[in-house]
């Protein structure tokens, strides 16, 4: 049905269920769920990316939605921006709960435990920072300052040659040498 | 709430020239920030002393609270990780693949790194099929979308964007817009964004400054940018050749 009025028609009617939900209706509560898991688990799976991560905090979003259904008022959004809300937050919360390394068995991340939210992760990337300058500590200093001024500033192979006043070409083998041996250093340790 | 950015008094000369004349301008977290203004008005010249590539003369800069100037060595590195950042030019390297390019700053083993590559190449809308080309083998919007994926992998709290849309068609823009204003919502990053582009402006923004002639001379939600009264600010958005701005060349 595409008639005008059919959005906030829906949403008065996801207003009415929520009201019952609050009462603990779970009659209400399941077709409250069946009209909205479809978008919400949109919602989690475009944040998530992985499936079963997203189905999770699906369960956890309806979870909210049961405890909460009392919290909910109309006069401020309307029910689908509500839930919509908690979803994405709470796949936020997923998101930045994990490291910055996806599709690893949970057996071979032995530093998983932390759970917190946005902190950890800049964890995660600065031990990763003081890995990468460390990396590009031990390489010759022209090489590691071409791959800095590329990776950190942005500049063109082009601006960089002018800067260093060399050809263009040996620049790039600069960079290229630079990085077959951060590789070696970075790879060759992981055993 | 402290600001995420927050800058003040910010000055900047080189030689004579006043590139940054006392720039005062905050950033919320969570929040998008366009700076608009023609070229050498100083918005990379900001954007650089943010990230600590630049010393400032005066004023100061601080980045969750931190005071940007004055740090050095593992303080400064820990500093810039904080901060993903999308060049205008891409700054791949193009001897390495696609994955080993997004997933550069990361550890990790390399199965591991590949397959964060390939997560945030999903994020982009690009598939598995492009991790292991080189970059030379993709197109200009390609090319961006991977240096956009290798902006998020490190899950920065904060990104700069530095005239996102450069060399790029309108349709290909549209669509890194689009990404953009996606993934600062989705991942709850605090953007900010530098750009002539009025397109961007208006997709990315949730509050827009402009700078000129090395100050902040508006701001405001984007909302407020159309009735705005400032005839500066007016000339740029409708990028007329008539103003108080001299020698604006709309683009």
């Amino acid at each position: 049905m595409t008639a005008p009025h059919a959005h906030s028609a829906g949403a008065a009617e996801l207003a009415a269920l929520l009201a019952r939900v609050a009462d603990g209706d779970a009659q209400a509560f399941q077709q409250f769920y069946d009209r909205t898991n479809a978008k919400l688990f949109g919602i989690t799976l475009r944040i998530l990316i992985e499936r079963q991560e997203a189905e999770d905090v699906l369960q956890e979003v309806y979870v909210s939605v049961w405890r909460k259904a009392a919290t909910f008022d109309p006069a401020r959004a309307s029910p689908i921006t509500w839930v919509a809300t908690i979803a994405r937050n709470r796949a936020i919360d997923r998101l930045r709960a994990r490291p910055a390394r996806a599709h690893v068995p949970v057996e071979a991340a032995h530093d998983l435990a932390d759970t917190g939210p946005a902190p950890d992760a800049a964890l995660v990337s600065s031990q990763d920072a003081r890995r990468l300058h460390a990396a590009l500590g031990l390489l010759e200093p022209r090489h590691a300052a071409a791959i800095r001024a590329c990776y950190f500033e942005g500049v063109t192979y082009e601006e960089l040659a002018v800067r260093e006043a060399v050809p263009v070409g040996t620049l790039k083998s600069w960079v290229r040498r630079g990085l077959i041996r951060m590789r070696g250093q970075l790879e060759g340790s992981e055993a | 709430m402290t600001p995420s950015i927050a800058l003040s008094g910010v000055a900047k000369r080189f030689g004579r020239r006043h590139v940054l004349d006392g720039v005062d301008l905050a950033v919320q977290p969570g929040t998008s920030l366009v700076i608009i203004g023609g070229s050498g008005t100083g918005k990379s010249v900001l954007l650089k002393s943010i990230l600590g590539l630049i010393p400032i003369d005066a004023g100061s800069i601080r980045v969750d609270g931190q005071e940007v100037a004055g740090l050095r060595g593992a303080a400064l590195a820990a500093h810039r990780t904080r901060i993903g950042m999308l060049f205008q030019g891409g700054a791949l390297f193009d001897s390495l693949s696609v994955w080993r390019n997004i997933s550069f700053a990361l550890g990790g083993s390399a199965a591991n790194r590949r397959a964060v590559a390939i997560d945030n190449l999903a994020r982009v809308g690009l598939g598995a099929e492009v991790a292991d080309l080189k970059p030379s083998e993709l197109s200009g919007g390609m090319l961006k979308r991977v240096a956009l994926a290798r902006a998020i992998a490190a899950r920065p709290p904060i990104l700069f964007f530095d005239e996102p849309t450069t060399g790029l068609d309108p349709i290909n823009a549209a669509k890194i817009n689009n990404l953009i204003r996606t993934l600062v919502k989705d991942l709850k990053i605090t953007a900010l964004t530098i750009t002539h582009d009025m397109t961007s402006v208006r997709v990315i923004a949730d509050k827009v400054a402009m700078l000129h002639a090395g100050r902040i001379i508006w701001q405001g939600p984007l909302a407020a940018l159309d009735g705005c009264d400032n005839a500066y600010v007016r000339q740029f958005v409708t990028g007329s050749a008539e103003g108080p701005i001299s020698g604006l060349v709309a683009s």
